[in-house]
């Protein structure tokens, strides 16, 4: 279901500390080609100095994340 | 037609204390590999009264993104209250979630956000200049505004053409 003005998203609680669930890690490496999906974010930075974030790929049953 | 839907946006850390990180997570399906990144923008609307006081907050790329479901979690800091009219830090402002691909926007999420003083004193008789560290940032993220605009994707024009 498409995000619309009229179905607002449902509230998934955060952590009690307000950290995000999601794995982050932080590299001042060069980019590097991803080869498969990846299960958690990874945090890099490109060659031209600018944040690149590979997301998190969710497998079908994931349900993780709320749909609207 | 779209090859990358926005299907669900979270609002964390709301509501909070001005001064905490603006905080997103965001899940879309992707209908087909991109060949390249997508851009996703913070922008904090400084003033209704004009585009001069929109702040980036942050902008990063999200890649590679190949076919299917992909969430991230987008972090920014709060905005620089210099660059924010004083007669605009209180009551309700709006917060802009973008992502663009080649350059081109394609999805525009908005939210109202309400910045008021907790203290019923200070909400009463606010001060000629606001005082940001009493301040509570509220994300009205039950009702995001959601704009699409309609963009080329990859291969698209070749696909057109072929089609003619």
């Amino acid at each position: 279901t498409d995000l619309s003005n009229t179905a607002p998203p449902s509230k998934v609680q955060p952590e009690p500390d307000g950290s995000s669930r999601h794995e982050m890690s932080n590299s001042s490496k060069t980019s590097s080609p991803v080869k498969g999906p990846v299960y958690k974010q990874i945090e890099t930075v490109r060659n031209d100095g600018k944040r690149r974030i590979t997301p998190q790929f969710l497998l079908p049953q994931d349900t993780s994340s709320s749909k609207l | 037609m779209a090859r990358v839907h926005v299907s669900n946006v979270v609002v964390m850390n709301n509501p909070c204390p001005f001064f905490t990180p603006f905080k997103f997570e965001i899940t879309f399906e992707c209908l087909e590999s991109l060949k390249e990144d997508l851009e996703w923008k913070i922008i904090y609307v400084g003033s209704a009264e004009s585009e001069e006081y929109d702040q980036v907050l942050d902008s990063v790329y999200v890649g590679p993104v190949p076919e299917g479901r992909h969430m991230f979690v987008f972090q920014a800091d709060p905005p620089d209250t210099s660059k924010i009219p004083v007669g605009d830090a209180v009551g309700v402002t709006v917060v802009l979630l973008t992502c663009s691909y080649k350059d081109k926007e394609f999805v525009r999420v908005g939210y109202y956000v309400n910045n008021e003083y907790t203290d019923v004193e200070l909400r009463e008789n606010p001060p000629t200049t606001p005082i940001y560290e009493k301040l509570v940032r509220n994300i009205l993220d039950t009702q995001p505004r959601v704009t699409r605009f309609k963009i080329e994707w990859d291969d698209e024009v070749q696909e057109q053409m072929s089609q003619m």
